[in-house]
């Protein structure tokens, strides 16, 4: 493999020295650009009793192309699908190279506290929450406790 | 477009677009089959002269240690090593002239601490160059076919092409190397000097503050582009990878893309201005503010740079007195191009713009000292370079986008009505199963003769004929325009 950009291995060493509240990614050893995620719920919404896997992969051309980011842990959100696929905008078409590891992890972890059920991605869950919001947050709550890890 | 040097300003007079030659789509086809002997000749000239510009455009992108400006090149470092297809001759035009910051080395790492020493010798051990990058031998999917048709052929040329350039560009990277670090070499063993090599002077001037890219991370001279509308900076290399996302359909008010199948129109497809990566206002454009010392091209050698001219210059900037003794400078510079008749011939067609470059800087100049500390500007105010302006074939590239998709659909359609009427055929005769029904074309061409849906089917395919080579000459129409 070609010798990592300067970029990424910045990036990895802040990430390190000056860590995302709530967030940890660590890079595998035999390839650093694939990153092990383990995100905390956010307070105050269905998943916050939780910690969730996440893989991230940086494409050879990132940072002009976005990271790839995906669930491991099965979750139950509106905008992300039983693959762990993830639908946001920063993620795909409104993704700008000024953005870093650390700015979509926070991000994804907004969207954790914010699920947009009208833009849906997984539609059961996204019906789901339009038809019984308090139903579909208990689900997303039982979920948490059956699949992510504890806090 | 505004932004777009006149043509006649370009260095060189080359023809525009390459894009769209490994478009395969029907129309390639037909045309290789039915093009009479004298249109495939000009193809074939056609195909030499895109091999040319490509040849051409790989020979920009190296970077030769005699072709600088204020310390910095015209060629990207290597950061990238994917999506350099950026208009070369137009990037390499706008650094000559001051209106984008050259491609500087950068460095992997600064430190404010390091002596003058240290940090002359880490800027040393930089090369001109990145390393290149060692590629996987891909899987070709054509090796696989059965029957190698005239597409598969053509591809594989275009590939072995590609390799071959791409090798080329590396071993001129490595001769030039080599020389810059002979050169080297014999200036500091006392033995010779060359005029081009940078003085300590000018490389401590330029370093000493060295400041961040925020997107590559690695460290520049201070005077980097800034952004046109919240006046970021950012370095040209990371400047030039900026693009156009390839035309796409729609998205809708989520951004959610409409899937493409679902996409009938072809007029539907659009292309959007690149947005600022850091405050994502659409048509992202930087300004560029020269440092007040002049080297290289269209100023003084880079060896002969005293750091304390620095001060002299940059209050020349400001006093008549000094823009007088720089014009002297520059003189001598132009005089001294003039005299270069031994030099290779890349250097004698560079001596055009240095004249022209001097010209245009002095009455630049005391714009660009008042404008010290700007607001946002429009996109199409003086000084700021956009990305369409280095990248201006995203027009063609939407408009043969479209017209693929309109060829497509039109293929669709056509093979739809087509098999609409064959299942009208047998329900309606049943002894049409005992016959071929995919017999000789004239049989099915005759079948049909009488009946009065075949006119329908022959109008709609004359009619699909017409639009189809009203869009090709749309598309030929807008490549001239290009290119003339």
């Amino acid at each position: 493999m070609a010798s990592l950009p300067k970029r990424i291995i910045k990036e990895t060493e802040r990430l390190v020295s000056d860590p995302v509240p709530g967030i940890k990614a660590v890079p595998h050893e035999d390839n650093l650009r694939y990153f092990d995620v383990l995100m905390e719920g956010p307070s105050s919404s269905p998943y916050e009793s939780g910690v969730f896997k996440l893989e991230l992969f940086l494409p050879e051309d990132y940072p002009m192309v976005a990271p790839k980011v995906r669930f491991l842990t099965k979750i139950y959100h509106p905008n992300i699908d039983r693959l762990g696929r993830i639908c946001l905008d920063v993620l795909k078409s409104n993704w700008s190279p000024a953005l870093q590891i650390r700015t979509i992890l926070l991000s994804i972890q907004a969207l954790l506290g914010a699920p947009n059920p009208d833009d849906p991605l997984a539609n059961e869950v996204a019906e789901d929450w339009k038809k019984d919001e308090s139903n579909a947050i208990e689900t997303a709550r039982e979920w948490t406790v059956r699949y992510a890890d504890k806090k | 477009m505004g932004n777009v040097p006149a043509k006649e300003d370009r260095t060189r007079n080359r023809s525009q677009s390459s894009e769209g030659e490994f478009r395969g789509g029907a129309g390639s086809v037909l045309s290789r089959d039915y093009y009479p002997g004298a249109m495939r000749k000009k193809k074939k000239d056609k195909d030499k002269e895109k091999q040319r510009i490509k040849e051409q455009h790989t020979l920009d992108l190296v970077v030769r240690y005699d072709e600088s400006v204020d310390g910095g090149y015209l060629a990207p470092y290597g950061t990238y090593k994917q999506m350099l297809d950026y208009k070369t001759d137009i990037v390499r035009d706008l650094v000559i002239k001051r209106k984008l910051s050259p491609f500087y080395t950068p460095l992997q790492d600064f430190d404010e601490d390091w002596s003058d020493e240290q940090l002359l010798d880490f800027i040393a051990s930089t090369p001109l160059h990145a390393a290149p990058i060692e590629l996987d031998q891909e899987e070709d999917v054509d090796d696989h076919k059965l029957h190698r048709s005239l597409q598969t052929i053509k591809r594989r040329e275009n590939k072995q092409f590609k390799e071959l350039l791409r090798l080329k560009g590396i071993q001129w990277q490595q001769e030039q190397q080599k020389r810059f670090d002979r050169d080297r070499k014999l200036s500091t063993q006392g033995i010779k000097q060359f005029e081009n090599l940078p003085s300590k002077g000018l490389l401590l001037t330029l370093y000493r503050d060295s400041a961040e890219c925020p997107i590559c991370f690695l460290y520049y001279p201070q005077n980097l582009n800034l952004s046109r509308c919240c006046v970021q900076p950012i370095c040209t290399e990371c400047f030039v990878q900026m693009r156009r996302q390839d035309p796409h359909p729609p998205h809708d008010e989520q951004g959610v893309p409409v899937p493409e199948d679902q996409i009938s129109n072809p007029e539907d497809l659009i292309s959007e201005p690149v947005k600022c990566p850091f405050c994502a206002m659409p048509d992202f454009g930087v300004t560029y503010t020269p440092l007040g010392l002049r080297t290289g091209i269209g100023g003084i050698p880079p060896a002969q740079y005293r750091a304390n001219d620095t001060i002299e210059e940059e209050m020349g900037a400001l006093s008549i007195a000094g823009s007088h003794k720089r014009t002297s400078s520059m003189s001598v510079a132009i005089a001294r191009s003039h005299s270069a008749i031994g030099t290779p011939p890349r250097q004698t067609y560079l001596d055009k713009p240095t004249e022209k470059s001097a010209e245009s800087l002095l009455s630049a100049e005391p714009v660009a000292a008042t404008r010290k500390r700007r607001g946002s500007l429009p996109s199409n105010a003086p000084g700021v370079i956009t990305i369409d302006a280095i990248r201006p074939d995203w027009e063609t590239k939407l408009i043969g986008a479209r017209a693929k998709l309109a060829r497509r659909s039109a293929a669709a359609s056509a093979i739809h009505a087509t098999s609409l009427i064959i299942d009208n055929e047998t329900t309606a005769d049943p002894h049409a199963l005992q016959q071929p029904r995919y017999g000789s074309r004239r049989g099915f061409v005759s079948r049909f003769q009488s009946r009065s849906d075949s006119q329908d089917l022959e109008e709609r395919m004359v009619e699909e004929a017409l639009r189809l080579s009203l869009l090709e000459e749309e598309e030929r129409r807008l490549k001239e325009k290009n290119k003339s």
